[in-house]
C-alpha cells in the first residue's frame, strides 16, 4: 500500500505515488539549482514542468490513474539529467567567454607539452615559447630545466575535448567544430603517412612497457629535444647564410652594376653569358644548400609542418645542378681559351750614330684620360674627353742588352694566351704600346693601352733595346719603375737603381759612367731569356 | 578520443540552427519542436531544448504567444522574429560552408 499525493503540475492535476513524488520533487529541485545562474531560469523550469505534465498525461490510462515511480523515472529519462543539457547550453552560448585554463598539451609536445600549453594560455606562437624556453634552459644553468619539470608535474594534461577547448580558450560553436574536424582529419592523414614510423615506435613502446614503463617515452623526448636543439642551430646557420647571400647579392648588384667589378670580370672571362648572369648562377649554387639547411632546421623544430612542397624541392635541385653545369662549362671554356701562349714581336731598327748619346725618357700617356675605375692594375679603366674608354696598365719592362749588329734595335714583345696560337697572337695584338723615337731620344709611354670590351688574357709586355758596343745611353730617373733586372750591368744596382745614370754598352752589358766610385763591383749580370739560364760574369 | 563526446559537440553546434529552421517553417510549441528534433536524432534528452528556447527568446530571435488547447492548459507557441530570420540565414550559410568542407575532406 502506498500513499498518494495530489499535485498541480503546470496547471494540470495529478495523483502521484508518494515515493514517485519525492523523486519528482528532488528532480525539480536539481533543475532549479542547475539553472539558478541562468537568465530566465523560472521560465525554463515552468516550460519543463509543462512538458512533464504533458508526458504524464500521455501515460495516464484514465483521469483517475496514479502516476507511479516507473512513470516518473521514464519521464526523467526522456528529459535528461540537468548536467546532460546544461553543459550543452553553456558551451553553445557564443557570448559566454570560456575561461582559459593552463594545461599541458599532449597533442603537440616534445617532452611534456608544457611549452605548447603555455603557448595556448598566453596566446603566443608555440614555436617562440619553445625557442625562448630552450635559450633559458641553456643559459640559466639548470634553473629553467628544474622549472620545466615542476610545470610538468603540476600541470594536468588536456585529454578531453572540453579540456582541450578550455586550454585553447575556444568556445564550442560551428566554426570551432569545423576547425576541430579539419585538425582531426589532418592528424589522421598524417598518421597514415607515418605508418611505418608509428609501427616502429609502437614496438618500442611495448618493449619499454615490459621493461621500465615510460623510459622509452623519456628517451624519445630527449631525442626530440636533441632534434629541436640541432634544428635551432640549423635555422640560425641557414638564416645567417641566407642573409649573407642576399646582402652579398644586393651589394654585388648595387656596386657591380655601376661599373667596376662587373666590367673587370667581364673583360677577364670570355663567355657569351653576361657577368650578372654568372653572378646569379653562383648565387643559386650557394642559395639552394643554404635554403635546405634552413628548411631542415625548421623541419626538425616543427616536424608536423611540411616546409617545402615537393615541386619546389625538385625544381630547386634541378636548377642547382643546371647552374653548376653552366658555371663549370664557363670555367672549362675559360681554361680552353687560355690554353696556348704565344707572342709577337714588333721590331724597329734605330739609325743612331755611335757618337750620339741615346736618351731614354718617359712620357705619361694618362694625361688625356681620367681614371674612372680603379680595381688594381691592369684593371684601371680610363676615359678620355671623347668618352672612349680604355684600360691602361703600367705593367711593362725595359730590357737593355748588347748586340753584335751595327745598328741599335728596339723591339716590343707582346705575349698573350688563347685557344690556339693564332688566337693567342691575335689577343696579343689587342695591346697598344708605341715608344716614340725622335733623333737620339726614345720616349716610352708610361702605360700600354687596351680597348674596353677586349678580353683580358695573362699578358707579358717587354721592350728590348739592343745596343751595339760603344753606344752611350742615359736612362732617365723616371724610368726606374720600368727597368728590368734582366739588363746586364757592371754595378751592384737593383733594377730600379739602373735609372738615372749614364752608361756605355760593352759586349757584356752596360758599364756605368757616372756611378759614384766604390759601389762598383764589376759584376755583370746577364740572364739569357732564350734558354732561361743565368750567366754571371765577374770582371776583376 | 570519446566518439560520443565528439558527436555531442557536433550536435550542440547545429542545434540552434535546427530549432530556428523548424520554427521558421511554421509556428510551433515545444512538444512539436521536440518531435521534429527527436525524429532526426538531434536530441538525446529533451531537457536540452528548454534553456535554448529561453535564450533564443531572450535574444529576441524568437517570440511566443499563448494559445488555447483543446486537450489541456494553454500552450506556448513560438514564432521566429525578423532578427531570427537574419540569424538563421547566417547560420545556414555557415552550415553549408561547413558541410561542403567536411564532405570535401572526408570523401
Amino acid at each position: 500500500m502506498n500513499k498518494t499525493v495530489n499535485i498541480n503540475l503546470a496547471g494540470r492535476f495529478f495523483h502521484i505515488d508518494e515515493t514517485a513524488y519525492r523523486t519528482l520533487e528532488a528532480y525539480l529541485k536539481k533543475l532549479k539549482k542547475a539553472f539558478s545562474q541562468t537568465e530566465g531560469s523560472s521560465e525554463i523550469i515552468e516550460d519543463i514542468e509543462a512538458r512533464m505534465a504533458e508526458l504524464f498525461e500521455e501515460r495516464k490510462a484514465n483521469a483517475q490513474a496514479v502516476i507511479s515511480q516507473k512513470d516518473v523515472d521514464e519521464v526523467i529519462a526522456i528529459l535528461g539529467e540537468p548536467v546532460d543539457f546544461q553543459e550543452a547550453e553553456e558551451s553553445s552560448d557564443p557570448q559566454s567567454t570560456v575561461k582559459k585554463k593552463l594545461f599541458r598539451d599532449p597533442d603537440d609536445r616534445y617532452i611534456g607539452g608544457v611549452a605548447a600549453g603555455l603557448g595556448h594560455y598566453f596566446g603566443f606562437e608555440i614555436f617562440w615559447i619553445r625557442l625562448i624556453w630552450l635559450f633559458l634552459v641553456l643559459f640559466s644553468g639548470g634553473t629553467f630545466l628544474f622549472l620545466y619539470i615542476i610545470f610538468w608535474i603540476l600541470l594536468p594534461a588536456a585529454h578531453t575535448t572540453t579540456e582541450k577547448l578550455q586550454m585553447k580558450g575556444e568556445p564550442v560553436n560551428i566554426s570551432t567544430i569545423e576547425k576541430k574536424i579539419k585538425e582531426e582529419f589532418e592528424e589522421v592523414s598524417q598518421k597514415v603517412k607515418d605508418v611505418d614510423f608509428k609501427k616502429g615506435s609502437e614496438t618500442l613502446k611495448k618493449k619499454s612497457r615490459s621493461t621500465v614503463d615510460g623510459l622509452g617515452k623519456v628517451l624519445s623526448g630527449l631525442l626530440k629535444f636533441a632534434g629541436l636543439f640541432i634544428g635551432v642551430l640549423l635555422i640560425i646557420l641557414g638564416f645567417n647564410l641566407l642573409a649573407g647571400l642576399f646582402i652579398g647579392l644586393l651589394g654585388a648588384l648595387l656596386l657591380g652594376w655601376t661599373l667596376g667589378p662587373f666590367l673587370m670580370l667581364q673583360s677577364l672571362i670570355s663567355t657569351m653569358i653576361p657577368i650578372w648572369g654568372l653572378f646569379l648562377l653562383a648565387f643559386i649554387i650557394a642559395l639552394v644548400p643554404a635554403l635546405f639547411i634552413f628548411g631542415l632546421g625548421l623541419k626538425l623544430v616543427r616536424p608536423r609542418k611540411s616546409i617545402f612542397s615537393p615541386v619546389f624541392v625538385w625544381s630547386s635541385v634541378l636548377i642547382w645542378f643546371a647552374s653548376i653545369l653552366v658555371l663549370s662549362g664557363v670555367g672549362f671554356n675559360q681554361v680552353r681559351k687560355n690554353r696556348v701562349e704565344s707572342s709577337i714581336t714588333e721590331a724597329t731598327s734605330l739609325p743612331l750614330q755611335v757618337s750620339d748619346t741615346l736618351r731614354l725618357q718617359l712620357h705619361s700617356n694618362t694625361q688625356d684620360y681620367e681614371r674612372i675605375v680603379d680595381w688594381g692594375n691592369p684593371f684601371e679603366l680610363y676615359e678620355n674627353e671623347a668618352g672612349d674608354r680604355v684600360f691602361l696598365s703600367e705593367d711593362w719592362r725595359l730590357v737593355i742588352q748588347p748586340t753584335t749588329a751595327s745598328e741599335a734595335e728596339l723591339s716590343t714583345h707582346f705575349s698573350s694566351r688563347g685557344e690556339d696560337i693564332a688566337q693567342a697572337k691575335e689577343n696579343a695584338q689587342d695591346i697598344l704600346f708605341e715608344p716614340i723615337v725622335e733623333d737620339s731620344r726614345i720616349l716610352f709611354p708610361s702605360h700600354w693601352v687596351r680597348q674596353e670590351g677586349t678580353t683580358f688574357h695573362d699578358r707579358d709586355l717587354r721592350t728590348y733595346l739592343k745596343l751595339p758596343e760603344g753606344q752611350k745611353v742615359f736612362i732617365h730617373a723616371k724610368l726606374s719603375d720600368y727597368m728590368s733586372w734582366e739588363t746586364p750591368h757592371d754595378e751592384n744596382l737593383t733594377r730600379r737603381e739602373l735609372a738615372g745614370h749614364l752608361y756605355e754598352m760593352t759586349a757584356d752589358g752596360l758599364k756605368c759612367l757616372d756611378c759614384p766610385p766604390g759601389t762598383t763591383t764589376r759584376e755583370f749580370h746577364y740572364r739569357s731569356s732564350k734558354n732561361g739560364t743565368e750567366i754571371r760574369i765577374r770582371k776583376q | 578520443m570519446n566518439i560520443d563526446n565528439t558527436k555531442a559537440q557536433m550536435r550542440k553546434g547545429i542545434l540552434e540552427l535546427c530549432i530556428l529552421a523548424t520554427i521558421h517553417k511554421e509556428d510551433q510549441y515545444a512538444s512539436e519542436i521536440l518531435k521534429a528534433l527527436k525524429a532526426s536524432e538531434l536530441l538525446v534528452v529533451e531537457g536540452t531544448l528548454y534553456p535554448l528556447l529561453t535564450r533564443l527568446k531572450n535574444e529576441s530571435l524568437l517570440e511566443y504567444r499563448w494559445e488555447e488547447s483543446t486537450s489541456g492548459p494553454p500552450r506556448k507557441y513560438y514564432s521566429i522574429t525578423p532578427e531570427g530570420k537574419t540569424f538563421l540565414k547566417e547560420l545556414q550559410t555557415a552550415w553549408d560552408t561547413l558541410h561542403q568542407a567536411v564532405q570535401k575532406i572526408t570523401q
